[in-house]
Parts: structure tokens; C-alpha cells; sequence
């Protein structure tokens, strides 16, 4: 496995990435700040649950503490910036974790009698990542938002 | 109450009788280069000096040593000089931690008041505190070398 | 708070400006009431890693810790290579975990442990050092309206060739911070190398010597109280109940606290108060089904694994099964390995302060970072509220690396009041109880010979701990744990130096409830007596030379090979000893080094082993700093032997039974043996030094033990075979 660096979240010059997902041009709008290599896995979950939908980068947040000591139990909060009325409305939130075995942690099932677009939980991650979150939201439309932890455990741990 | 002669300087501690002397040393007296390592006087990171004799000072009570003469690692550099102990340290590069070298330190600087040139065998005998980074081979040429000085 | 230096007569000797200063004194930040004792605060920062003040003191940032390994100076000396500024002004500082992630993680990695230090850093703080320079040497030039080309940085002086002015980096570092930093920088070549590769003194001495050096258990903070803490003796249990009315009247005893669910801490305004009330105090634990469990039971386990079907492989070739059917002779052995405590000088301490707005812990820690996430888990706090001060380390080993168990303690038992600093520290007891052990391990080898004496076959089945499995189970690759295999596998930077034509080396995993952790070498330890004993066990049968049988499977490991070599040489293998003096070998490969030892002994009375001599030598690709290597392999020897003839932690009642010195002994100096170092490196790779040479002493001493009495011994510490060091 390699050693551990200050590159903990890999950074894939943005040609590679657009040839990764088979498009041009739409990525750019998606991530514009970032450069981060999603996962096939992550990838795939998410394109079965929003279908050819875009997610834009806005009107949510992700908070994380940047570092965990082992990931066993890492406290997550998505909150969407929502109202919460018939007229705007979080439909499901799904959360992506791209380092565990299984790709989707998560999907809240939250619809207008939720009151607030808010989800608090803990979570097990396995190692340093990004962590991606979606708001399907009630006009179709998706919202995204991605933060990244540290996993110092995984950093102490020599592997061959 | 209890009144210690410490480097020099004569203290009355605010301390009960049966406080080991190490801790009344680092607590009451606020002088921390003695070492805990074990506090059955196994390792010698708490050696002191009383009346010029190296002391395990985890297992001595301060009533032990009222009217004598201690002295720490703080009191062994005199006047701002260091101690030749501490200088060929120093040179020699010796510590690795450091932990255990203010006891070390002290449990030499005492054998060579005694014996001012010594044998290895000396030193196999009298020096006897536990080191786990190991530094032992630097000790034994630090200890030659101020025997030297 | 101790921050002052003893005043030193400088006419007694010379030292350089940076160990006057205290070298590693700086960046322990106080800041209670709000202001920040930071010496730094004015100095300009040429990029994270040098700051350069303007007296032209450098301050190399330091990520890694300290712990007596020497990384400090070696990363100061890296960094300060490229820098070209004169080293006689270099002090280090440490940043804080909190700063280094609100930056980003600016510092990158702060993990100590795997002997990682200064091989997973070496680019990334050549190229700190490198770019301040170019910094540096553009800000004079601009200064001077000249290309920087014409200019030339050396010994913190910059020079415009052409003209002959100068200007020293303490001028121009406020202008070069100012500068967009270049977006590559070349490095050095090796060869022209002035500082790397040689043996400075380190930068973090003299505090050491005079008393004046604060590591954890020696900090004060106004209005801090002192704290210990009993954790249920029996892993995995909890506390039932404790009587506080029989203690909290003793003197100084302010109070009497249950920690999580397993412990019992009481808080006095001295520790010494605080351990007699602990002490004095009754407790009732719920020792859970673990009681059970003793060194015995746990023997029976590993035994199972020995000859079990199912086992995790990590190395095989060819068809060890048909090897062994068709042997004309076959030699079997089990080895069996103990439960180990690092048992650092420094028991495990932290101190922690937390209000519900802010918590900030001072601990010796290997890894910051680690410290910091244990710190936010414990408070509840963000990271915005939560900061680590990384405190000088009283020993290591990797106890201080992964587990930050007092870290949380001591959050636990600042929350419960608020507002007030409180040290917490273990006694030894409590150390020797409440480690984090080197694994429990057996080991079943079986070797086939043909009828020509070649070795046709090797199966090596290790029974016992994974360590992985209780530390980061997400690492294990389909519940397989790579790390047993350290030294055994067939590439890497843990990988074998023999080739066997049929080979099978497997584990068979037997956890129990004794919790493990990383102890210096980690899993070489047994496995270099595994299976360098296990040669010469071979070798023996075969009637063979331990060196010559050991070269004949070693053509295609010229590495591995190379270091053997070195010591046999040096040793003088194959020439008559002196009389009574015996000689044995090991070698094995380790975190990206090579390394290899030849011992040499005597034993009086069949029983008690004089180790005259231990010649040891290590190819680390690149050897930053030689002195230190020297250190590092002695001082690893001493490890690796105090545990061979002396430790061991046995279990009964499901309980650690040693709980000091005098039970889990340590070397003394009278039994040192002379250690040379051959330091050989060969370049092009970068391997560790703390941990690879500690793995090989023990089995050259147990060989020489074979040669010198012809009894073999294969469980261990010796003193239960009546085996004493002298």
C-alpha cells in the first residue's frame, strides 16, 4: 500500500476525469473548485439513484471533523438549505463514502412533513477520503457538496 | 513542614514527612529534572545526590533528609558551568529521550567523586539505571571521557 | 511554566546558537487568558516549513515527533540542505496539529512510527527548504535590481556573484515571504550533499542534561491539579462501584472520578496525594468474561493454529505438500513468542483543559494529528475549539503512535471540571498493565531436504495475534493481516532474502482479549528468530556452514546478501574465534532497509551469556545521519535483547500479571556488548532506521547460544530457561 503523504485526497488532472465518465464539458460546471477523483463505484451508485441528472455544487452543507482517530464512529451532519414547504423540499439525501466496502453509507428518506433538511449520524470510515453528499430536491433538480477526513489511525498503521 | 537544604539553598516545604523525597522535589519544590520512572527505585531516573551519595529518591522519605545536603540535576552545573559529566555528555552526544539521563547523569557524576578514574568494571557495578532507548555505549565513552577531563 | 534555559558558560565549551536556545523549546504555546507565548509571532514565515528571523535564525517546522530516534535534526537537517543556511543558527519548532488543518494539513503527515519519519518526508521538506531559498535569493535580487541567476545562496548569506554584495537571510526573509513561491524547484544530487550524510550533533541536547527539559509528566500550568487513574485491571471490563467517602477526605484530594466506563481517576492538587488516594481507594470492577483467560488458555489457542486447515498466505511457490512427501529428511520446530510492554521511561501521561468553548491537550504524542482527532472525540468540540500541543517524548516505541487512550482519559476528567488544567499520569503499574502488546505468536517451521542435503522446501505456519484486526480492521484484505508477514513476503519493503524452490509461509490468526499494539520492529521481531533460527536449524541438519548454507539462497537477494556479508566479514566469520567465544548471524529486510548482525558470545557455566560483541550493519538506501544510525542500532539492540533474555507480560485472571521493573526487567549498562556499525548505503531507495536492526541481535545471539552449547531454544525470554545475561 503506499506510504502515507500530505496527498491524501488524489488529484486526477481534469482530462483524465472526463474521460473516466465518458463526457465533456458538464464536469467542469459540477466541480469547479475541486479536482477529485470520484470512484467507479461511487460513481455508478450515484448515476443508479439520480439516473443522467447533474448535481450542482450549492445550497448544502457537509460537516465532518477533518481528522478521526480510528474512523470507527465519526459524527456526519448534511444540512440543505431548504424551507421545507410544498413549494421546496429535500426529497432524499444520500451520502457516498467512497473508501468503504460499500459505496452508499446511506439514503434519508426526508419529503415536506420532514420539517428540516437536516441529518445527523455516525459513521463508520475506513480510511482517508472524501465523503459526497446529494439532496435530490422536490423540482428534480440535485444539490452536491463533499468534504474530506483524515483517518490518523490509517497514517500510524505501516503496510507492506 | 519539612525544612530541606536543595542545591545549596535551604526550603521549607509545605510537604508531609512521608512524601517521597522525589516527589516532594518535583511537586512542593517545583524542580521536575527528577525523574518517575518506576517508583521502587528499580531505575534510577530519581537519583539524587544526599550528602554527596547517589540516592534512589522515589523510595527515601523527605524526613529522611532533613539536615542533609541535596542536590538535583539542577544543582550540578555550578555558577552557570557545566558539570564535566554534563559536558562530555554534551561532546559525546549521549541522549536519545532524555528521560533517564538527568538520573544517569547524577548515578556518574557521584561514581566519579568517588572514583575519579573508573574501570569499566566500576562502571558495570555502580551504574546500574535502566536506559530503554539504549544509550549505554555513548554512557560508557562519556564517563571515560570525563574521567579524562 | 519552565521556558527559561540555564545560563551557560560559553568559555566551557562551543555550541551552536540553536542548542543555546533550547533547540526544541520553542512552539509549546500557553495560552491561557488568551495571549500566546510564541516566539514566532514577528519572525516571517519564508514557506510553512522556514520561518527566518532577523537575527538569521532559522526555524525549521517540524511535523514528525521527536522521541529520541534523532528525526528532529535529521528533517532539520534535510530541509536546511536545500535552505544552504548556516547550521550552526537551525532550531526547530513543532506546529500544531490545529493549525495544520485549518491550513490544510499544510505539514502533512504527522505520524511517527512504521520508522517512517524521515523516508516518507525527505522530498516534500528538501522542497520546503529548497523553495525558501529560491525565495530568499529573489527577494535579495529584486532588492538589488539583478537577476536572480547571478546569485548564489550559502551558509544563510546570499551573494551577487558579479558585484560581490551581500545580504544575510535574516534581511530579506520579511521581503521573500512576500513572494509567490516557484511552482517546482530542483533538488540537490546526493553527491553534493554537505550536510546530509553527515554526523551532526543533534539539535535537542542540552536542555537533557541539565534538568530544564519539560516533557509531559513535568508540565505546569496555573491552577492545574494532578490526577492518576486505575483502569479495570482485566481488558474489556468495567467499574461496578467505588467507595469515594474513604478517600476524599485524604489530603489534597479535590476528586474522586469515574472515566468512561472502565476507570476510576482521582484528582489531587499533587500527584503523589492523588496516587496514595488511588491507592487507599476501594473498587469493585466488573471484570467480564475475559477473567477467564490466562497465558495458558491462550497457549492452547495458538496451538490450534499450528496445524490448522485454514490459514492466511502470504508467500508461496512451487508445492511445499509434494516437497515434504518426498524428503529424505525433514527437520520440524514450533517457536513460540510472548506479550511484550514498551514500557518507555516516561509513563503515559497527558494534560487537557476544556470548557464547553475550547479544549487543548499537552501530550507526548508520535503522532499529533492522532492526538488532535482523540482530543475532538473526547470533548465533543470541533476542531476549531480543540488544539494539541505536542510535548518532548520520554520514549516511544510505538506505544505513543496509535492508542491515545490517556489522551481521552484525560479529556474525560477535564470535562467533569470544567475550566481547570489537570495532568494526568500513569504510574508504571498502570503503564505495565495498560499497554498496547506486542502479539502473541507460535510458529510451526518444517524444512525438506533432498538426498543431497539441498533445501527443496520451507513451510513456515505462524499461529496467533493480528494486530490489525483490534487496531484498523478496515485494513485487513479479506480479513487477511499483511502485517504478520513483515520480513516474509515475496517483495516489498518487508520482503524475504531467500528463495526456496517450494515455499509456503501462513498465518493462522488467534486473537485474544490483550489488547495489541505497534512495539519497535512490530511483527520482525519474532519473525527474524522464526526464521533465522530456524536457517540454522537447517543449515545444522544439513552439515552446512550457517553463512555458506544462507549465501546458497541468497543469489537472486544481493541486498540482503550484501549486508550478511559485511558482518560476517567484519566479524571475521570462518576464522577461529578467541577461545570460548562463539559466533552466530541473522539477517532480514525490514520497513525498506537491509540489515544483518553477527554476534559474538561466551557462555560460563552452560547458563549465563556474556555478549562480548555485536557487529550490525544496515543498507538504508541513504544514511542522513550517521551518528544517529549508530545510535539507533545500538540502542535497538538493547531493546531487542532486554526482551529476548528478560520480558515477557503473562496473563492470569485476565490481567497483565508484570507490573514494574522488577518483574519486566530492562538492560543494564554491564551488559552492553560492544556494537559496530557498518553503515552501508547503497542509494536509489530510502529505508527506515528506528526499528529494522532490532530484529536481528536476538537471533544471532540465540545461534551463537546453538554453536556455543548446542541447546536450541525456541520460546522465549531465555530467563525461563535459567538463561542469564551477564
Amino acid at each position: 500500500m503506499e506510504p502515507c503523504t500530505s496527498d491524501d485526497v488524489v488529484r486526477l488532472n481534469r482530462r483524465a476525469m472526463l474521460q473516466r465518465l465518458g463526457t465533456t464539458g458538464v464536469l467542469v460546471a459540477l466541480w469547479p473548485a475541486r479536482a477529485w477523483t470520484m470512484s467507479e463505484a461511487v460513481q455508478q451508485a450515484m448515476h443508479q439513484r439520480i439516473g443522467t441528472r447533474t448535481p450542482q455544487p450549492h445550497g448544502m452543507t457537509l460537516r465532518l471533523p477533518p481528522l478521526a482517530e480510528t474512523g470507527n464512529s465519526v459524527p456526519l451532519t448534511v444540512a440543505v438549505d431548504s424551507a421545507m414547504t410544498p413549494d421546496d423540499h429535500v426529497l432524499r439525501i444520500h451520502v457516498f463514502v467512497e473508501g468503504n466496502p460499500e459505496p452508499v453509507a446511506a439514503t434519508y428518506h426526508l419529503g415536506r412533513r420532514a420539517g428540516k433538511a437536516v441529518i445527523s449520524t455516525q459513521m463508520r470510515l475506513a480510511r482517508s477520503q472524501t465523503v459526497l453528499a446529494l439532496a435530490e430536491m422536490h423540482d428534480g433538480s440535485v444539490r452536491s457538496v463533499t468534504a474530506d477526513i483524515v483517518v490518523t489511525l490509517g497514517a500510524c498503521v505501516e503496510e507492506s | 513542614m519539612a525544612r530541606l537544604t536543595i542545591n545549596g539553598k535551604s526550603t521549607d516545604l509545605n510537604v508531609d514527612p512521608n512524601t517521597p523525597l522525589l516527589w516532594a522535589l518535583r511537586e512542593q519544590a517545583g524542580l521536575t529534572g527528577t525523574k518517575y520512572g518506576c517508583g521502587i527505585a528499580q531505575c534510577g531516573a530519581c537519583t539524587v545526590h544526599v550528602d554527596g551519595q547517589a540516592v534512589r529518591s522515589c523510595v527515601l522519605p523527605v524526613s529522611g533528609v532533613e539536615g542533609k545536603q541535596v542536590t538535583t540535576i539542577e544543582g550540578l552545573a555550578a555558577g552557570g558551568v557545566l558539570h564535566k559529566v554534563q559536558q562530555a555528555w554534551l561532546e559525546h552526544d549521549v541522549p536519545q529521550c532524555g528521560y533517564c539521563q538527568a538520573g544517569m547523569i547524577m548515578a556518574v557524576a557521584a561514581l566519579l567523586r568517588d572514583k575519579p578514574q573508573p574501570t569499566d568494571a566500576d562502571i558495570d557495578t555502580t551504574i546500574t539505571n535502566i536506559c530503554r532507548c539504549g544509550t549505554f555505549q555513548q554512557v560508557r565513552e562519556a564517563i571515560h571521557a570525563a574521567a579524562r577531563a | 511554566m519552565r521556558t527559561d534555559t540555564p545560563t551557560i558558560n560559553r568559555r566551557s565549551f562551543i555550541i551552536g546558537t540553536a542548542a543555546v536556545s533550547g533547540g526544541l523549546a520553542l512552539g509549546l504555546r500557553i495560552p491561557l487568558g488568551g495571549e500566546v507565548a510564541h516566539a514566532q509571532d514577528s519572525a516571517p514565515e519564508v514557506t510553512a516549513w522556514v520561518v527566518i528571523r532577523p537575527d538569521d535564525t532559522v526555524v525549521v517546522r517540524i511535523a514528525r515527533s521527536e522521541m529520541g530516534q534523532g528525526t528532529l535534526t535529521g528533517l532539520a537537517q534535510m530541509v536546511a540542505e536545500e535552505l544552504e543556511c548556516d547550521w550552526a543558527k537551525v532550531t526547530t519548532e513543532y506546529p500544531t496539529p490545529g493549525e495544520s488543518v485549518k491550513r490544510k494539513r499544510v505539514w502533512g503527515d504527522f505520524s511517527t512510527g512504521g520508522s517512517r519519519g524521515i523516508r516518507t518526508s525527505h522530498d516534500y521538506v528538501r522542497k520546503g527548504g529548497a523553495t525558501a531559498r529560491t525565495m530568499l535569493i529573489q527577494a535579495a535580487a529584486d532588492a538589488w535590481g539583478v537577476p536572480a541567476s547571478e546569485c548564489k545562496a550559502a551558509n544563510s548569506v546570499i551573494t551577487h556573484q558579479p558585484s560581490g554584495r551581500t545580504v544575510t537571510y535574516g534581511k530579506v526573509a520579511s521581503a521573500a515571504a512576500k513572494l509567490t513561491p516557484p511552482a517546482d524547484v530542483v533538488l540537490k544530487d546526493p553527491q553534493d550533499w554537505k550536510l546530509i550524510g553527515k554526523p551532526l550533533k543533534r539539535l535537542d541536547t542540552i536542555n537533557k542534561l541539565t534538568g530544564a527539559q519539560v516533557y509531559g509528566a513535568d508540565l505546569k500550568l496555573p491552577g492545574m491539579l494532578n490526577a492518576t487513574i486505575k483502569d479495570c485491571p482485566v481488558f474489556g471490563g468495567k467499574v461496578k462501584s467505588f467507595e469515594t467517602t474513604k478517600v476524599q477526605g485524604m489530603p489534597g484530594v479535590r476528586h474522586v472520578l469515574q472515566v468512561g466506563d472502565s476507570a476510576v481517576a482521582v484528582v489531587a492538587d499533587t500527584w503523589w496525594q492523588a496516587k496514595t488516594a488511588l491507592d487507599a481507594l476501594p473498587v469493585v470492577w466488573d471484570e467480564g468474561p475475559n477473567a477467564m483467560v490466562s497465558s495458558a488458555t491462550i497457549a492452547e489457542l495458538l496451538q490450534t493454529g499450528l496445524g490448522a486447515d485454514q490459514a492466511f498466505v502470504a508467500n508461496q511457490n512451487g508445492d511445499v505438500k509434494t516437497a515434504m512427501a518426498g524428503a529424505t529428511k525433514q527437520v520440524d520446530a514450533v517457536y513460540a513468542y510472548p506479550f511484550l510492554n514498551h514500557a518507555p521511561m516516561e509513563p503515559m501521561n497527558a494534560t487537557a483543559r476544556y470548557t464547553a468553548e475550547r479544549c487543548e491537550v499537552w501530550t507526548p504524542t508520535q503522532n499529533g494529528e492522532a492526538a488532535f482527532a482523540a482530543t475532538m472525540e473526547a470533548s465533543g468540540l470541533p476542531a476549531d475549539k480543540c488544539e494539541v500541543y505536542k510535548i518532548h517524548i520520554g520514549g516511544g516505541f510505538g506505544r505513543r503512535g496509535a492508542a491515545h487512550d490517556y489522551v481521552t482519559q484525560a479529556v474525560l476528567i477535564a470535562k467533569q471540571i470544567p475550566g481547570t488544567p489537570v495532568k494526568l499520569l500513569w504510574s508504571r503499574e498502570e503503564d505495565m498493565t495498560h499497554g498496547r502488546y506486542h502479539p502473541v505468536t507460535q510458529c510451526r517451521l518444517v524444512g525438506a531436504f533432498d538426498a543431497s542435503n539441498n533445501l527443496t522446501g520451507l513451510h513456515m505456519r505462524i499461529s496467533g495475534q493480528s494486530i490489525l484486526s483490534a487496531v484498523r480492521p478496515e485494513a485487513l484484505q479479506q480479513g487477511r493481516d499483511p502485517l504478520v508477514f513483515q520480513g516474509l513476503n515475496p517483495s516489498g519493503e518487508f520482503a524475504l532474502g531467500y528463495s526456496v524452490p517450494n515455499l509456503l509461509i501462513d498465518h493462522a490468526m488467534r486473537n485474544t482479549h490483550v489488547p495489541p499494539g505497534f512495539w519497535r520492529g512490530v511483527n520482525i521481531n519474532q519473525n527474524a528468530i522464526y526464521l533465522e533460527c530456524f536457517i540454522d536449524e537447517l543449515a545444522h541438519a544439513a552439515g552446512q556452514d550457517a553463512l555458506e548454507f544462507r549465501r546458497k539462497l541468497m543469489s537472486k537477494h544481493p541486498k540482503h546478501l550484501a549486508v550478511l556479508n559485511a558482518v560476517a566479514e567484519r566479524a571475521g566469520w570462518g576464522t577461529p574465534a578467541p577461545q570460548g567465544v562463539y559466533r552466530g548471524l541473522a539477517q532480514m529486510m525490514s520497513f525498506n532497509s537491509y540489515v544483518a548482525a553477527c554476534a559474538e558470545i561466551s557462555v560460563i557455566d552452560g547458563n549465563k551469556v556474556k555478549v562480548h560483541r555485536i557487529v550490525g550493519a544496515t543498507d538504508p538506501g541513504y544514511a542522513v545521519n550517521p551518528a544517529q544510525i549508530e545510535r539507533q542500532i545500538a540502542g535497538s539492540f538493547v531493546y531487542g535483547l532486554s526482551a529476548l533474555f528478560m520480558q515477557e507480560c503473562t496473563v492470569k485472571d485476565g490481567r497483565i500479571v508484570q507490573e514494574n521493573f522488577h518483574t519486566f526487567d530492562s538492560m543494564r549498562i554491564a551488559q552492553m556488548p560492544k556494537v559496530e556499525s557498518i553503515i552501508m548505503p547503497s542509494g536509489g531507495f530510502w529505508g527506515g532506521i528506528g526499528e529494522p536492526t532490532i530484529c536481528v541481535a536476538a537471533p544471532a545471539v540465540l545461534n551463537a547460544f546453538f554453536n556455543a552449547t548446542g541447546r536450541r531454544i525456541r520460546s522465549f525470554p531465555l530467563k525461563h530457561h535459567g538463561i542469564q545475561l551477564v
